[in-house]
C-alpha cells in the first residue's frame, strides 16, 4: 500500500478521485482483513463499505506527521471491524453456510474453510483481532500495539489467550 | 485441524473480484446521495440547532398561554416593564 504525498493531501482536501486512488490502493488489504475477522462475504463488503465512508467523512482528523494514509485507514478499519463484531451478539449460521456456497470454486477445502468459520465465530474479538494481525497478517507487536491502541504486554496476553481458545476449541472439534 | 492449517486458510482468503467494483459503487452512491442532501439532514449540529429552535418555540406559546391565563394584555410588554420585575424580584423577607 503507497499512496503518494499528493494523492493524501488531495484525499484530505475532499477529492473523490483521490477517494477513489486510495480506495484502490487498500482495498485488497482492508477487504481481506474485514473478512478475516467476520468470515462473511457479505458482512465483509457492508463493513468495507462503511469503513470507507467513515475514513472519507473523518478524513480533516487524519494528522499526515503522526502515520501514513494507509495506516491510518487500516487502523479505523481494525477497529471498525471490532466494534461490529462487538455489537454483533449472535451470527447467523444459515448465512455463513450460503456465503461458503457463494465462493464456491474459490476454495479448495470447503470443510476446512467451514471449520474456520466456526472456530472464529467462537474466539473473543479482541483475541481475534490481535491473532490475525499477528499470525495472519505477520505484524509485529509494536505494530499491533499501535494499530489497535493497547499496551505491547496486553497484545502478548491477547494473543496467548486466543491461541488458548483455538487449541481448546480444535480439541473440542477432535472430539466430536 | 491444527493451528498451522487454520492460519493457513485464513491467509488464503478467497477475494472475488467483484466485491471490489461491487463496493466502491455502493461508497460512490452513497457519498453522491449525501452530498446531494440538504446539509441538516446529515450534519448534527444544524440538527441540534433546529431542536432547539423548535423547544423554545414551544417554551414561550406555552408561556403566552400561561401570561393569557393570568389575565394580561400584553404579555411582552408586560414581562419587560420595570413593575413586573420589581414585583417578581423584590424581596421582602421572602422571595415571591
Amino acid at each position: 500500500m503507497t499512496i503518494s504525498k499528493e494523492t493524501a493531501d488531495a484525499f484530505v482536501s475532499g477529492d473523490l478521485k483521490a477517494l477513489e486512488i486510495v480506495y484502490k490502493e487498500t482495498f485488497k488489504t482492508i477487504y481481506g482483513l474485514v473478512y478475516r475477522m467476520t468470515g462473511n462475504r457479505q458482512d465483509a463488503e457492508d463493513i468495507t463499505h462503511d469503513i470507507y465512508i467513515r475514513v472519507y467523512e473523518k478524513r480533516n482528523l487524519y494528522k499526515k506527521e503522526k502515520a501514513g494514509l494507509s495506516t491510518w485507514i487500516y487502523r479505523i478499519a481494525v477497529n471498525f471491524s471490532l466494534n461490529a463484531l462487538r455489537s454483533r451478539k449472535h451470527w447467523d449460521r444459515n448465512c455463513i453456510v450460503e456465503n461458503i456456497a457463494a465462493v464456491d470454486g474459490l476454495i479448495e477445502n470447503l470443510d476446512g474453510m467451514e471449520l474456520v468459520k466456526e472456530l472464529l465465530e467462537r474466539i473473543n474479538p479482541d483475541f481475534k483481532a490481535c491473532l490475525i494481525l499477528r499470525d495472519v497478517e505477520d505484524r509485529s507487536y509494536e505494530e499491533i500495539s499501535d494499530i489497535l491502541g493497547i499496551s505491547i504486554g496486553t497484545v502478548r496476553s491477547r494473543i496467548n489467550r486466543g491461541r488458548g481458545q483455538l487449541k481448546k476449541l480444535f480439541r473440542e472439534h477432535s472430539r466430536r | 485441524m491444527d493451528y498451522g492449517k487454520f492460519i493457513r486458510i485464513l491467509k488464503d482468503v478467497p477475494f472475488n473480484a467483484g466485491s471490489e467494483k461491487r463496493i466502491w459503487n455502493k461508497i460512490s452512491h452513497t457519498l453522491d446521495k449525501r452530498k446531494s442532501n440538504v446539509f441538516f439532514l446529515t450534519d448534527i449540529w444544524p440538527r441540534l440547532l433546529i431542536s432547539t429552535a423548535v423547544l423554545a418555540a414551544v417554551f414561550v406559546i406555552l408561556f403566552i398561554n400561561y401570561e393569557k391565563q393570568l389575565g394580561a394584555r400584553n404579555f411582552v410588554q408586560h414581562i419587560f416593564t420595570t413593575e413586573y420585575i420589581y414585583e417578581t424580584c423584590k424581596y421582602d423577607g421572602q422571595w415571591n
